[in-house]
């Protein structure tokens, strides 16, 4: 897995590819939990590269949108393939973490939040 | 802390100490399973996706009942999926519940006790020694439900087991959960294992359901 995180105005971009299982959650974790806190209003995760995610995997997304919100900030994702996106919506994720087409989406619709 | 398994057992037991009749339900016995599944999926334990469920590491874990399913797992760890794996701990649940009663008992959390159910029948029940942990369960079930915050995915698996076991209703009473229906809909399950353990199980109830329509009704066809 690769993990690295940028600065787009107000929000900061998390930029994720490989495997996100169970060896690489408490990683993954700890970046997008300094990423929620470093951000000023929120944090895109920019899944596009992201291959495979298993069950240890997804509770990084629930983990980061329990932490965004009681911080006040906003946690989306965009960038998912058509598997992972199976994997969001039969767990009902789609309802907590807000899922964008691309990053650009995801960027407006934070804007105008 | 307690593991999941041991929670939603904990739930199934009234304060006279009985086990609740919806304890010995097909719903029951696969939410337990799954219960234990996740358990060891959070443990690091076996990796779940949407196409398999695959060992990782089968060193034991400590805990009778959980190192009673990783070594059913590993001794069948071809690549099936989620509902196979449950079907394949399904006839072990009455032994799987009987070890987490005993790992209670440890604890010193529950006592096992015979008693007499209708003066004839000999039956066992478990009194609760200490209540704290079954205390903390109801009262984070509770405080997820009445609240707006996002659960934790122990609280929010939890929630939802208890759902699919039936043993919601030992706390809160039919209308309060039709009234937090959808809250409890929103909040179950956000887990991957827990979605995919609730899905096999509805789909089981389906399947059954529609064998004894064929049964009462031999000529409906879906």
């Amino acid at each position: 897995m690769e993990m690295s995180t940028s600065q787009q105005g107000e929000f900061t971009i998390i930029e994720t590819s490989g495997r996100l299982g169970f060896d690489e959650s408490a990683r993954a974790g700890e970046i997008v939990e300094q990423a929620i806190e470093a951000a000023e209003k929120g944090v895109v995760c920019d899944c596009e590269g992201l291959e495979y995610i298993s069950s240890a995997g997804l509770r990084v997304f629930l983990i980061a949108a329990k932490s965004a919100k009681e911080q006040g900030k906003q946690f989306v994702a965009c960038g998912l393939n058509e598997n992972i996106m199976s994997v969001f919506v039969i767990s009902g994720f789609e309802r907590i973490v807000p899922l964008h087409a691309d990053r650009q989406a995801a960027l407006t619709a934070l804007a105008n939040a | 802390m307690l593991n999941l398994h041991q929670e939603l057992l904990l739930l199934a037991i009234d304060d006279e100490g009985n086990v609740h009749s919806g304890a010995g339900t097909s719903s029951f016995e696969q939410a337990f399973c799954g219960g234990c599944l996740i358990d060891l999926a959070n443990l690091g334990k076996i990796e779940v996706d949407l196409q398999q469920v695959t060992v990782r590491d089968a060193t034991l874990t400590g805990n009778p009942t959980l190192d009673s399913v990783l070594g059913r797992l590993q001794e069948n760890n071809d690549a099936h999926d989620l509902a196979s794996k449950l079907r394949l701990l399904r006839p072990a649940s009455k032994e799987l519940c009987a070890l987490t009663l005993q790992s209670l008992c440890d604890l010193n959390i529950l006592e096992a006790r015979e008693a007499r159910l209708f003066w004839v029948l000999a039956t066992r029940q478990y009194p609760i020694i200490d209540g704290r942990e079954r205390t903390e369960a109801k009262l984070r079930i509770m405080e997820t439900l009445l609240g707006d915050t996002i659960p934790t995915t122990e609280d929010s698996v939890l929630i939802g087991l208890a759902k699919i076991a039936g043993v919601l209703q030992n706390f809160l009473a039919t209308r309060e959960i039709a009234s937090l229906e959808e809250r409890i809909d929103t909040v179950s399950n956000l887990d991957l294992t827990a979605k995919l353990v609730e899905q096999a199980i509805y789909k089981e109830q389906e399947v059954q359901a529609m064998a004894l329509l064929n049964i009462m009704h031999p000529t409906y066809t879906e």
